[in-house]
């Protein structure tokens, strides 16, 4: 574990992804076409044009936290690693990193001669000024609690990072590659964060060109990246359709060659046309129903189970997801993480949940609310079903639908029964500790379990892979028998592109794109 | 019988051909608010998830949603939430609006400025945009959007009732009650009222449209009708996504809203001819 290079060996964790990679492969549907993996030579030249329907809000790269922001820091800045498709971190900015024996303490080597877009060499104080940044809570950046338990950064000269922590924390290239963790100039820095929103200054392998909010995000090649020879198109541009079906017209047209996201129900139309590619991507990302532990019904561990048992997920999947899922049975983990487990599954048992309400003092059913936002438009669908679902076993459900401003200051982290939903993270102790702990930032059960508490964080000082296995089973265990959420499935990623778009890459954390590897083959429209 | 209605209003309503065409679309209306559940062929809300998002056929008559529920059953169920939304809000605004618009029109002076200021006000912001800000604030269900879109109907009603109300305050028939001595609630309810109603009749029952039309819109928005329930509207918003897949699903809501709004609208324009024959055509 001193060395953690992953470029020199083959970790375990490549295995294991590897693997996946290989059985996803095998399982290909007539739905699932990857992008030719195994395509000619890139192409240099063209631009390509991506819809999305998400707003950006903002050009800070410590501030981004939508799809489209993700993307677009990604193409105008780097950071010291970026985290591959397969979790798998790689050098970036830095060239290679090592830790000390106990993984407490990181050392991080800077690739020499990085420029940024404006000219100036990339040094490791500005590493250490960006990283702190992302860390102050005044930046209020979606990072801060996710780049890991870092006590302290220094530059040891112009292109050494040294990242002390506090205590051992053996995943630290992984939460490096948080998508806000950009590099940034510490001269920049020094002027205002501010100053960040106003133009470019990263070296990312995209410069800025012209961006008009709520509108359009244009960005051309850095003839200066550091990655020789990438990135191989012209230019790239971001296009906001607020609106699904012109969306996917504007791709059927021609006008746009990518689409970052498709919604499940026009997923089968669009990958049936010719000319467009449809492509899905296995991940965590999951609805999940909060069920507050501190108020009632959903105190007693047996109504939280009877609402578990009286689901039929597969066929949530079927009718909430259009297929485009796997059934979950309420682990937050999904089966890409890395210590997953499968247990205790809750059977489909209506006339078991109704014992479960009556014992809870419940005979005659129970009545509840539950909220859903209106975006995604998944939220209410899942809660119309499982009121369906749920009304055989007594549990009449009043569906209340809210817009997500209203939902995100009224209803998250506050309301007792509702929809939530989440991304998947890179890795266990992530969906932890933002989401179950008791001091976690996003905690929204009152579960305060201090026994979990105990395990999560222990698991995250244990360098040794077998007991953190067991660490990581037991905190799943924990969260699957008491049933802070239930996870009724695991969403599909769905995006598709015209078939000239190659080498485009699906992330199953949807926060990279490397548009500085995707090219176009003969046949793109040719576009100024 | 027949000699009362002959000459009557209703023999001019009826024999002026939209007028005529007005009624008998609302005739169906009504029936279907009245009738909808008991003709619905299955429960609105069954999941039939053999037969999601089929198209029309000979067991579900306009094809079924993405939970596999019947759409003829919920076009049929959800007029009553649809339409009643319109009338509710539409006889709350107009009672109201009745109310604001005579005491402002009869009171006059200092008082008249204030109301009719305020309505100005009020007037400056489009109707869907003032009930969305009431939503907003009272969070969204049916019953607040009822509220918001009479709130936001009520400015227009008490202008039209101000005017009928100036206009007949100088008549000779206010003067001589004046004259008796009555006192103000007597010339209000029993000398204006009456000259007040028929031009406010006219102008609601073309509101209703709007207000039918309004309500639609906020449900499709989510901040009407909340699902599973069958509203129009919300039919339609959620039968977007499925638009490709089975465009039955936004034909037939879109259609009912449509009928409903031109029904009430051609009854509206022949009523209006039909209490007042001087208005010409």
């Amino acid at each position: 574990m001193s060395s953690r290079r992953t470029k020199d060996r083959l970790t375990r964790r490549d295995v294991l992804y590897g693997g996946t990679a290989l059985i996803g492969a095998a399982a290909t549907s007539r739905l699932w076409r990857p992008g030719p993996a195994f395509a000619a030579e890139p192409r240099p030249g063209g631009t390509v044009r991506i819809s999305v329907t998400q707003q950006m809000t903002t050009l800070i790269p410590f501030k981004q936290g939508n799809n489209p922001e993700y993307m677009t820091g990604e193409m105008m800045y780097s950071g010291l690693v970026r985290v591959g498709p397969d979790m798998v971190p790689r050098p970036d900015v830095a060239e290679s990193w090592s830790a000390n024996e106990d993984a407490s303490e990181f050392v991080f080597k800077l690739r020499k001669g990085v420029r940024y877009h404006h000219g100036p060499e990339v040094t490791a104080a500005d590493a250490v000024a960006s990283l702190k940044a992302v860390l102050d809570p005044e930046t209020a950046s979606p990072g801060r609690k996710n780049v890991g338990p870092i006590k302290d950064i220094v530059a040891d000269d112009d292109y050494t990072v040294r990242i002390t922590l506090d205590g051992s924390f053996a995943d630290l290239p992984v939460t490096m590659g948080h998508p806000s963790a950009k590099i940034v100039p510490a001269a920049i820095l020094d002027k205002g964060l501010d100053t960040l929103a106003q133009g470019d200054y990263g070296c990312g392998p995209f410069k800025l060109v012209d961006y008009a909010p709520a509108r359009t995000l244009k960005v051309s090649r850095y003839d200066g990246y550091h990655v020789p020879g990438q990135p191989y198109l012209d230019g790239v541009e971001q296009i906001l359709f607020p609106d699904l079906a012109a969306e996917s017209a504007a791709l059927l047209n021609r006008e746009t060659d990518v689409m970052l996201a498709v919604n499940n129900a026009d997923f089968e139309r669009l990958s049936n046309t010719g000319g467009v590619v449809g492509r899905r991507q296995r991940t965590g990302r999951f609805l999940n129903l909060v069920l507050r532990m501190d108020t009632k019904p959903f105190d007693d561990i047996r109504v939280r189970q009877a609402m578990a048992m009286c689901l039929d997920r597969q066929g949530l999947v079927d009718l909430v997801l259009e297929g485009f899922g796997r059934p979950a049975y309420d682990n937050p983990i999904s089966p890409e993480y890395r210590y997953y487990i499968d247990h205790n599954r809750p059977s489909y048992d209506v006339e078991g949940a109704k014992r479960l309400l009556a014992e809870a003092g419940y005979p005659n059913g129970v009545k509840v609310e539950l909220t859903c936002s209106t975006r995604p438009p998944l939220r209410a669908q899942l809660g119309v079903a499982l009121k369906e679902m749920a009304r055989a076993a007594g549990f009449d459900i009043d569906v209340k639908t809210v817009p997500h401003d209203y939902y995100i200051a009224n209803v998250w982290k506050k309301g007792g029964f509702y929809v939530g939903s989440w991304n998947m993270r890179p890795m266990e102790d992530q969906m932890f500790t933002l989401l179950l702990t008791s001091d976690a930032p996003w905690a929204d059960t009152a579960w305060n379990n201090a026994t979990f508490d105990e395990i999560v964080y222990k698991a995250r000082r244990t360098t040794d892979d077998d007991e953190r296995r067991e660490l990581y089973a037991e905190a799943q265990r924990m969260c699957i028998d008491e049933k802070p959420y239930i996870v009724p499935f695991y969403q599909d990623v769905l995006t598709a592109h015209r078939d000239y778009v190659m080498d485009y890459t699906m992330h199953p954390l949807q926060v990279s794109y490397y548009m500085d590897r995707t090219w176009l083959a003969e046949g793109a429209p040719q576009r100024g | 019988m027949t000699d009362r209605f002959r000459g009557s209003w209703l023999e001019r309503l009826l024999t002026n051909p939209l007028g005529l065409a007005g009624t008998v679309i609302l005739l169906v209306a009504a029936a279907q608010v009245a009738l909808g559940p008991a003709l619905a062929p299955y429960d609105p809300l069954e999941f039939h998830p053999r037969n999601r998002l089929e198209g029309p056929s000979l067991a579900f008559w306009f094809g079924t949603d993405q939970f596999g529920r019947d759409v003829f059953s919920r076009v049929m169920v959800g007029a009553r939430s649809t339409i009643l939304f319109g009338v509710v809000a539409t006889v709350l605004s107009t009672a109201a609006g009745s109310l604001v618009g005579i005491v402002s029109g009869y009171v006059g002076g200092r008082i008249d400025d204030v109301i009719m200021r305020a309505t100005d006000s009020f007037m400056a912001i489009p109707n869907l945009l003032l009930a969305m800000l009431i939503i907003t604030v009272l969070g969204p269900s049916t019953t607040n959007a009822v509220l918001a879109v009479a709130v936001s109907f009520t400015p227009s009603m008490a202008r039209i009732a101000r005017s009928v109300t100036l206009s007949v305050r100088t008549r000779d028939f206010v003067h001589a009650a004046v004259a008796r001595g009555e006192g103000a609630a007597y010339i209000v309810l029993r000398e204006i009222l009456p000259n007040v109603v028929a031009p406010v009749v006219i102008e609601s029952s073309i509101r209703i449209a709007f207000a039918i039309m309004i309500g639609a819109t906020l449900s499709f928005l989510g901040l009407g009708a909340q699902p599973p329930a069958s509203d129009w509207g919300l039919m339609v918003s959620e039968a977007r996504s499925f638009m490709f897949r089975n465009p039955w699903l936004v034909v037939w809501p879109s259609l009912a809203i449509g009928s409903v709004a031109i029904g009430f609208n051609l009854f509206g324009d022949g009523l209006r001819d039909a209490l007042n024959p001087r208005v010409g055509r």
